[in-house]
């Protein structure tokens, strides 16, 4: 087993990437096509959340509604590291790719004899990282880039501390790395990147300390920046192409990423985008959401704030957006606008396909949009309890706020529904092409807000805020239970088929199968499967510990295998991870929270199901064995 | 001296006993007085008792002739007014604004001034609000919030210095917590040579000061005005009872009208900067 930490960026690499440059195009082309390829194998899981749509979806139905009550673990793996688990491993051509939250190991794990770790890489960083993060040391997973004639194939993946690393796949080994996040302003790497042609994409993170979110496209060859789009400030930084929103011009044009701030409040608007990417090799755009303004106090940036909170659909090559859509305007709430962005092809209710992007917001609004033009096709709640919106209007695409759920200096918002920590959050969501559902993980989580101005001494103020969250109404508020719904949504028609509560938040993100079923892990320690059509419960399986990561599948030597990683932690395990009492820590999510605890504890790793528990060792132990 | 002499005597003692007793059953001799008093709160109180309003207390105390309880919290001294004060948990706060609307003050006892805190040798030469001064400075450390986070907004510094001043709180959120720019951060910025310039209370900066081996200089900070509102950087002291407990109210009032001076002196000899409020209300009418 080859074990790398090291920094190496070769010079010699720089002289190369002259030559590739050069030969960008085709090769680009082939890079993408293969990752496509990749994907549509059953014995690949190539990269997250399946594919560029991130449909979370496998055509796979060994494992179906009447097998699946003999489905058992196969074969698990634990990564050595406690703190949450987000994400899921990638499988590529027999071998599985699991990564880590911080210290952020990543391990090469053999499909024929999964007891063998090809290679490992274990990344020494700066620990003064682990005092910024916000929300646990989480790390939503891993990207792969299939290689070409001049460049091995490359693992890629980002580190707590902020760097963006590429591993060669084979050996494991630092091919370059660059700091791309600066922890010295309070900002850390957690997600997952996108590649897509040649391209790795990142966003960035810090919007509560004032970062201008910013977008960027590096060179998969030699990690070089390609180009840069911040979310704030004049249009030329922003990289609006000229056609911006020229199919939606009621969503704005030009100029709004100064006009919609007061004075310079724009240079420090927030605004990032530390989510979820998605990419249409057909209009060869990328498409993600843009996060909060800042600061979090509402009445130090009046304006829209615009672009943050927005769904962007920009070109991968030049960076460029040909739209954008503001979801929450002048957010109150801290609605971050990272999450999910699914892609679909269906029919409208006029009967005319559409390209289609659906995306679950933390404000509790489900956007669909035409992925071509920025066009909003379907605005619906997550949940009938949302209530800071009256509606969205899908002729403007405005929402419409109720006013009692606003936020006021000096008054105590109460049962605001979402909370802060939103209807939906960092999980993913499945899409079932064959009954056109989205099946989402819910937050029913609603808040209590109330900022207020201290007066300390000599003219100083304290202004800071009180936030409460607990379990929404279907739940139980008192027992601090029934905070997690999961559904099955149509985005064409608005309805939802069928409705299941939860103990706890549905956080992770669900899997949806050719086998008729929805796979999902709970925080309290549940990997379940349930029928498409109605949810019933079918199965589940206890977890050593709670989920926040996503179940994925992948095919190997003809079995068919659900994977997940379990590992509780990230912001809804604040109080469990840290050891944390008082409720209000964590910004409310210790008090929302509480009963976790009496539930699951730590732990960390990856385990595979299959069905009788089948795996590389049950027809014939002596497999990989020492002394056979 | 004869008996009718030894009598009045007795009876005049007896009087003024009288007198002293009756004012100390209003605010009874036996009773301390309860001064809130933070944990963690320098220069102005810890929980050993070494902040300069924690010897003031003691010193007001003594002139009051009532014992002192300190009634200590973990509870930052923000939280006073609301928690401790008007639960009747303490009854003196020891400074706050003369203008505090949530409590009764007192007359000021002192009266002080931010100050610009700079490196003695190669410290920039910032002494009032002109903006071409303040292009030239680099960071600069004072607390949000502050009359100072108005100027520096004013001068054009605040987008490029947000990040530097959230590093200063350790990059934590202001939701359900409170955070204190602490001032004897701001002050070791400038003298490692991190910050060219901290904008800091006077009151509590000085000891700070007073103690770096790096030799800095305070300057007093000029009123300013952001976007056409007056700043003030000067401001007067007082204590604060609970409202309505206008008893202890004019029994301090009466202690600072003969002992003001020498309350200033005190503070003064502590390394306090402080002037008279008086002086400076009189310099105004004129």
């Amino acid at each position: 087993m080859k074990h790398t930490s090291g920094n190496t960026v070769p010079g010699r690499k720089k002289a190369l990437a002259v030559v590739l440059a050069s030969l960008a195009l085709p090769l680009a082309a082939h890079a993408n096509d293969k990752l496509i390829e990749l994907s549509k194998s059953d014995e690949n899981w190539a990269k997250p959340c399946k594919d560029y749509s991130c449909s979370q979806y496998t055509p796979m139905k060994d494992i179906n509604r009447t097998t699946v009550k003999d489905l058992r673990a196969a074969w698990s793996f634990s990564t050595g590291v406690l703190n949450g688990h987000e994400g899921a491993p990638l499988v590529i051509d027999g071998v599985m790719y699991i990564h880590g939250p911080f210290p952020n190991n990543t391990f090469a794990v053999d499909l024929d004899d999964p007891v063998n770790i090809l290679w490992e890489h274990k990344p020494k960083q700066d620990p003064a990282a682990r005092a910024v993060a916000c929300c646990d040391l989480v790390n939503r997973g891993l990207a792969y880039w299939p290689g070409d004639n001049q460049t091995p194939s490359l693992i890629i993946k980002t580190q707590l501390d902020g760097h963006l690393v590429a591993l060669n796949a084979k050996t494991g080994e630092e091919f370059w790395k660059l700091e791309v996040m600066d922890i010295a302003v309070g900002q850390t790497l957690t997600q997952a990147p996108l590649v897509a042609k040649d391209i790795v994409v990142i966003g960035s993170s810090g919007a509560e300390l004032g970062v201008r979110g910013v977008v960027t496209g590096f060179n998969v060859r030699t990690g070089e920046m390609t180009w840069r789009a911040y979310a704030t400030g004049p249009d030329e930084d922003m990289k609006l192409a000229a056609d911006f929103n020229s199919k939606v011009p009621h969503y704005g044009q030009k100029g709004l990423g100064l006009a919609t701030w007061e004075g310079d409040a724009w240079k420090i608007g927030g605004g990032t985008n530390w989510g979820w990417y998605a990419y249409d090799p057909g209009t060869d755009m990328f498409y993600y959401g843009s996060g909060n303004p800042a600061p979090w106090n509402e009445t130090m940036r009046p304006g829209d704030n615009k672009w943050t909170m927005t769904i962007w659909g920009r070109d991968i090559d030049t960076g460029e957006a040909h739209f954008g859509y503001q979801k929450t305007p002048h957010d109150e709430w801290d609605f971050a606008g990272v999450n999910v962005m699914v892609l679909s092809e269906q029919k409208d209710k006029e009967g005319k396909p559409r390209k289609l992007l659906t995306h679950p917001d933390r404000n509790g609004i489900v956007y669909t949009l035409d992925r071509e033009t920025g066009e909003l096709i379907s605005a619906d709640k997550l949940d009938d309890t949302v209530n800071v919106w009256r509606r969205v209007d899908l002729k403007t695409g405005i929402p419409v706020r109720d006013p009692e759920y606003s936020t006021f200096m000096g008054h105590r918002t109460k049962g605001a529904c979402p909370s802060a920590m939103g209807y939906h959050n960092q999980g993913v969501m499945a899409y079932d092409p064959t009954r056109e559902n989205f099946f989402i993980g819910i937050n029913h989580l609603c808040m209590d807000w109330e900022p207020f101005m201290l007066p300390y001494r000599a003219g100083q103020f304290f202004v800071g805020a009180n936030v409460w969250s607990y379990p929404g109404p279907k739940g139980d508020k008192e027992k601090g239970i029934g905070s997690g719904q999961v559904k099955a949504y149509n985005a064409i028609t608005g309805e939802y088929k069928w409705e299941k509560m939860e103990r706890f938040a549905v956080w992770g993100g669900t899997l949806a199968t050719g086998g008729d079923l929805v796979f999902y892990g709970t925080l309290d320690g549940f990997l379940k499967a349930r029928d498409s059509d109605t949810g019933n419960l079918l199965w589940k399986f206890k977890l050593p510990s709670g989920a926040i990561g996503y179940p994925m599948s992948y095919r190997h030597k003809g079995i068919q295998y659900i994977g997940m990683n379990y590992g509780v932690g990230g912001w809804p395990a604040v109080g469990l991870v840290f050891d944390l009492n008082d409720p209000s820590a964590g910004l409310g999510a210790v008090g929302a929270f509480k009963e976790l605890a009496r539930h699951t504890q730590m732990g960390g790793g990856f385990i595979a199901f299959s069905l009788n528990g089948k795996s590389v060792y049950t027809e014939d132990p002596s497999v990989g064995e020492y002394a056979k | 001296m004869n008996q009718t002499h030894r009598q009045v005597r007795a009876l005049l003692s007896l009087a003024a006993g009288f007198a002293l007793s009756l004012q100390s059953t209003v605010a009874s001799a036996a009773e301390p007085l309860r001064v809130c008093a933070a944990n963690n709160e320098m220069p102005y109180s810890n929980a050993a008792g070494e902040g300069f309003e924690n010897r003031l207390a003691k010193r007001v105390a003594e002139l009051l002739d009532r014992p002192i309880e300190f009634v200590h919290s973990d509870r930052p001294a923000i939280y006073h007014v609301h928690e401790y004060l008007n639960e009747g948990r303490c009854d003196v706060i020891m400074g706050l604004d003369s203008t505090d609307p949530r409590v009764l003050v007192t007359r000021p006892y002192y009266r002080a001034s931010y100050v610009f805190v700079v490196r003695k040798d190669g410290g920039p030469d910032i002494r009032d609000w002109d903006p071409a001064a303040w292009q030239g400075v680099g960071k600069v450390a004072f607390a949000q919030g502050s009359p100072a986070e108005s100027m520096i907004r004013e001068v054009g510094l605040f987008e490029r210095n947000l990040s530097y001043m959230y590093s200063l709180i350790g990059f934590k959120p202001k939701r359900n917590q409170y955070v204190r720019f602490e001032p004897s951060r701001l002050i070791s910025e400038v003298s490692s040579g991190k910050a060219d310039v901290a904008i800091v209370w006077g009151p509590e900066a000085a000891p700070y000061v007073a103690a770096s081996t790096v030799p800095l200089e305070m300057r007093p900070v000029p009123d300013g005005a952001w976007q056409g509102t007056p700043v003030a950087f000067q401001y007067d002291q007082s204590m604060a009872v609970r409202e309505g407990n206008t008893e202890l109210r004019d029994a301090l009032d009466q202690l600072i009208a003969t002992h003001g001076p020498a309350l200033r002196a005190a503070l003064a000899e502590q390394g306090i900067p402080v002037t008279d409020p008086e002086a400076a209300r009189v310099a105004a009418q004129q």
